[in-house]
């Protein structure tokens, strides 16, 4: 397998009121070719904007990439010009983002905004990228692509403008393709349709694909590697298998296997995590998820964890990762 | 489309009903006869001929047959005659209506051209010099009263450098040339066009920004495309939606500010026909004044909202 992606410490900033939000602090991760990757974590983890600057696609002002690599096909994205990146964007990488509803530009139709992309970067004539767009199209799953093509999103369903999205994705056949969210704004039915579809397409093109979720469960099924975000920090990555068998983190056990709680209404549910996550406009001492770890000591406090080997591609940030072991659900005591 | 468009019109029909019915009212109470107003000034005016026109016009009728009468006549084109000159208004209007129309087309067109662009540059290097300036330009702009920028703008640019005329509409005494009626629109164009351009300028800014925020944006440039594509294709397009109302407000503004100006520079339009029909007390000429002034806000309405359908399709499939 060839490395297709290779991220080092990549930190990245906004600024907010004279502060400054720490949103990705030195993440590392690395993605083969045709591999898959999904990266969880809960909402405002950096998840999103670590994906972003590896795009170049970070809004300055008010953010910028403070420091790291991000090697593409050995090239560094991260000092590479707006012309490099540009010719990268959409053809090697594309991205399918959270929301259908405002990702597509609601007052072109659909055909031109999958036909701009073939032209700028196939080289195609207007019919040709016409066809391409309607294949496309037929390929993802949308009834009457040559008609459909016509219209404007405002005449489509959710599922179908995500359907529309990764089509125009797709349509330069990239290598790798980010999917952030695709399914979180969509209803239960039609996000696991999208997922089906995205895997499928997967192994049809034969791309890489990083899976940005909050929902594990949803693509446990279709990623090799699951990395953990936590407040923009990587604090577990694993074989998903691994993962969810031995989870060495207790964030991630919090998120897996949370002990069941009574309810007022008597029912068993979930206990989410207590807490919240910690305030981004501060650098963060010590371990990020100390303050709502049911396990955390002294030195938690004290000393950032680094990434500890805890097994054969699996890495944790946990000082108490071999105590882990000992238990199954998160809030157990140790 | 078509369906739409035709559905605004008829929207406006009770309004401009209403409208006529106001200005009918108005003119009932106006000084002077109606009945004068009618007859053209070549008929001998005798107290015989006036109770017999009066009978002939139907001022002897109820308010409201009036009414119908006198929006038979406005219909058929019969705004009456001048006071002053007996001249046919309808006529008058016609043969100004022309230079008005240009004078609010070059001033139009100079503070959209400018307004939109410096809006835009504004909004994509925001904070930089060149935004603080155009903030600036837009400020004094929008505080300068046109009628004292028309002023300055002879003193300077007619009077001092003598690079254009002072005013009308053509050299007198000189055969119609566009080049020379080019030269003499361009002072109170822009005149009227600076206070227009500011606002413009503000308004693109504010809704270039907001639109930059925008997701679909930010899938435009995940696409890799140009980014004069992103501009001008995703950004100016949805960004202009807003700014259409706002164009389509001052055309109405624009139409009654060429009075001012056109007294100014002396040009032969509608403006200069309506001071001199205040001046003179002249009604009939008043009252088809506020007619079309009117016509003009309502066609300005109509306007936008075949501009709104045009860039908008939620709108044209509504
Ligand atoms: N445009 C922005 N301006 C300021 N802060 C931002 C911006 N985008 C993201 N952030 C900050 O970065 C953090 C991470 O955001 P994000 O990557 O979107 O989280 P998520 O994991 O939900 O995708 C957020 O907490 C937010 O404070
Ligand atoms: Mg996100």
């Amino acid at each position: 397998m060839t490395r297709l992606l290779e991220v080092k410490d990549l930190k990245v900033r906004f600024r907010s009121d004279r502060t400054i939000i720490h949103a990705v602090n030195g993440i590392s991760y690395s993605l083969d070719e045709g591999g898959s990757l999904a990266v969880v974590g809960e909402s405002g983890s950096g998840k999103s904007v670590g994906m972003l600057a590896i795009m170049g696609l970070i809004p300055n002002p008010p953010g910028w990439v403070e420091s790291g690599q991000a090697l593409f096909k050995g090239r560094d994205l991260l000092k590479a010009s707006e012309g490099e990146l540009r010719l990268i964007r959409g053809k090697e990488i594309a991205m399918v983002f959270q929301d259908p509803m405002t990702s597509l530009n609601p007052v072109l139709p659909i055909g031109l905004q999958l036909t701009e992309a073939i032209q700028t970067h196939l080289g195609l004539d207007k019919n040709q990228a016409r066809e391409r767009a309607i294949e496309m199209l037929r390929m993802v799953g949308l009834p009457n692509p040559a008609q459909r093509i016509k219209d404007f999103p405002f005449q489509f369903s959710g599922g179908q403008r995500q359907r529309v999205m990764i089509a125009m994705a797709l349509t330069c056949t990239p290598s790798l393709l980010i999917a952030d969210e695709p399914t979180t704004a969509l209803d239960v039915t039609i996000q696991a349709q999208i997922v089906e579809l995205v895997r499928d397409l997967q192994k049809q093109l034969g791309m890489a694909i990083i899976w940005i979720s909050h929902n594990l469960g949803l693509v446990a099924g279709v990623v090799d590697t699951v990395l953990v975000m936590y407040s923009g920090f990587i604090v577990e990555q694993a074989p998903v298998d691994d993962l969810y068998e031995h989870p060495r983190h207790p964030y991630t056990l919090g998120l897996l296997h949370a002990v069941p709680k009574l309810d007022t209404e008597n029912q068993e549910r979930l206990a989410s995590i207590d807490g919240m996550p910690p305030d981004l406009r501060k650098p963060i001492v010590g371990c990020p998820f100390a303050p709502r770890c049911p396990y955390r000591q002294e030195k938690c406090d004290q000393q950032t964890p680094p990434l500890f080997e805890v097994g054969p591609q699996h890495q944790s940030a946990c000082w108490r990762w071999q105590e882990l072991s000992k238990i199954s659900t998160f809030g157990e005591p140790l | 489309m078509l369906a739409y468009f035709i559905r605004r019109l008829l929207i406006n029909i009770p309004l401009l009903v209403g409208i006529t019915i106001i200005v009918f009212v108005l003119a009932s109470l106006m000084p002077g006869d109606a009945v004068l107003a009618m007859i053209s000034s070549d008929t001998p005016v005798t107290d015989d001929m006036i109770k017999m026109r009066q009978g002939e016009l139907g001022l002897d009728l109820p308010l409201h047959e009036q009414y119908l009468r006198w929006m038979g006549n406005i219909i058929q084109g019969n705004l009456g005659y001048s006071f002053v000159s007996a001249e046919s208004v309808s006529k008058m209007i016609v043969s100004r209506i022309p230079a008005t129309l240009e004078l609010m087309g070059v001033s139009l067109s100079i503070s959209i051209i400018l307004g939109l662009t410096l809006g835009t540059i504004s909004a994509l290097k925001q904070y930089s010099w060149m935004d603080y300036g155009f903030t600036v330009f837009g400020f004094i702009g929008i505080s300068i009263p046109d009628f004292f920028l028309g002023m300055v703008l002879v003193f300077v640019f007619a009077l001092k450098l003598k690079w254009f005329p002072t005013s009308g509409f053509i050299t007198a005494g000189e055969e119609f040339s566009l080049a020379d009626n080019l030269r003499h629109v361009f002072l109170p164009a822009l005149a009227l066009a600076l206070v227009r351009t500011a606002v413009f300028m503000r308004y693109t800014r504010a809704s270039v920004l907001e639109v930059l925020g925008n997701d679909y944006v930010r899938t435009a440039r995940a696409k890799g495309l140009l980014q004069n594509v992103i501009i001008l294709r995703h950004v100016m397009r949805n960004a202009l939606i807003p700014v259409i109302t706002i164009i389509g407000v001052n055309l109405g503004v624009l139409f009654a500010g060429s009075v001012i100006i056109e007294t100014i520079f002396q040009w032969p339009g509608i403006g200069m026909m309506f001071i001199n029909a205040v001046t003179g007390r002249d009604s009939p000429v008043i009252m088809g004044y506020v007619l079309l002034t009117s016509m003009i806000v309502l066609a300005s309405n109509l306007l936008t909202d075949l501009a709104y359908s045009l860039v908008d399709p939620r709108i044209r499939y509504e």
